[in-house]
């Protein structure tokens, strides 16, 4: 019955920080498809297999936006750009030095992020991938601080 | 000076003083889940945060925090009732 309820409580226990890397990785993931989907199908001819896989594309990215939302709603804004200056009133000091801590890495991240993507969008002339990446860049800048913040200690 | 170890003792005067993590921290103004970092030594207070916690106790900042270890509080510290 104890071991039970051990096993019961090590759950509730670790569910909460389960839950955001979940989704966290249901981002990235609908990203990385996004990405590659869209690059498969710029050297497809124009077909049935090209709608497809352009359109598994964009469901990936909409997942993707999707799980940013979801995400941002479980922190309850905390790790928001656009609502920061809203909810700072709501947090103490310990939950404003992790966000401040999760926003600097955030920052580090989209700066090496979008020099390489913009290397590689220079190169590119496909007209299609350069809108999926600007939604791609989109979805991070939101996301991206309450990503870190998913594998961060102390972040909830 | 970066990364000095301190200790406290606040889950033990706080358990003394029968007050929960929750009524502890309403007190203070803080979120509940801070006061289990700071007693785990996880997370350590600011100045303005450990004098507010004291002056919960009626101790002095350094009864609750310091960079030594603490001994036993047997005989040390008087039982006092349920903060109101």
């Amino acid at each position: 019955m104890n071991r039970k309820l051990n096993r019961t409580d090590a759950f509730q226990k670790h569910r909460e920080f389960l839950i955001p890397k979940i989704v966290s990785l249901f981002i990235i993931a609908g990203l990385v498809v996004a990405l590659t989907a869209t690059q498969q199908a710029s050297g497809m001819p124009s077909g049935i297999d090209k709608i497809y896989t352009e359109t598994a594309a964009n469901w990936a990215l909409l997942v993707s936006g999707a799980s940013a939302l979801i995400l941002g709603g479980y922190y309850g804004g905390k790790y928001s750009i656009l609502w920061a200056k809203a909810v700072e009133i709501r947090l103490d000091e310990r939950e404003k030095s992790v966000r401040n801590r999760v926003f600097l890495r955030a920052y580090r991240w989209m700066v090496a992020l979008m020099f390489f993507g913009l290397l590689g969008l220079m190169q590119s002339t496909n007209g299609h991938m350069q809108t999926v990446s600007g939604w791609v860049f989109l979805v991070l800048a939101i996301s991206l601080p309450s990503i870190i913040a998913s594998w961060t200690r102390a972040s909830r | 000076m970066c990364c000095v170890m301190i200790y406290n003792r606040l889950a033990t005067l706080r358990t003394m003083h029968g007050l929960s993590r929750q009524e502890l921290a309403d007190k203070v103004g803080v979120n509940y889940q801070t006061i289990g970092f700071i007693e785990r030594g996880d997370y350590s207070p600011s100045l303005e945060l450990g004098f507010a916690i004291a002056s919960v106790f009626h101790v002095r900042i350094d009864d609750i925090f310091s960079t030594n270890v603490f001994q036993p509080m047997l005989g040390e510290v008087k039982h006092e009732p349920k903060i109101k």
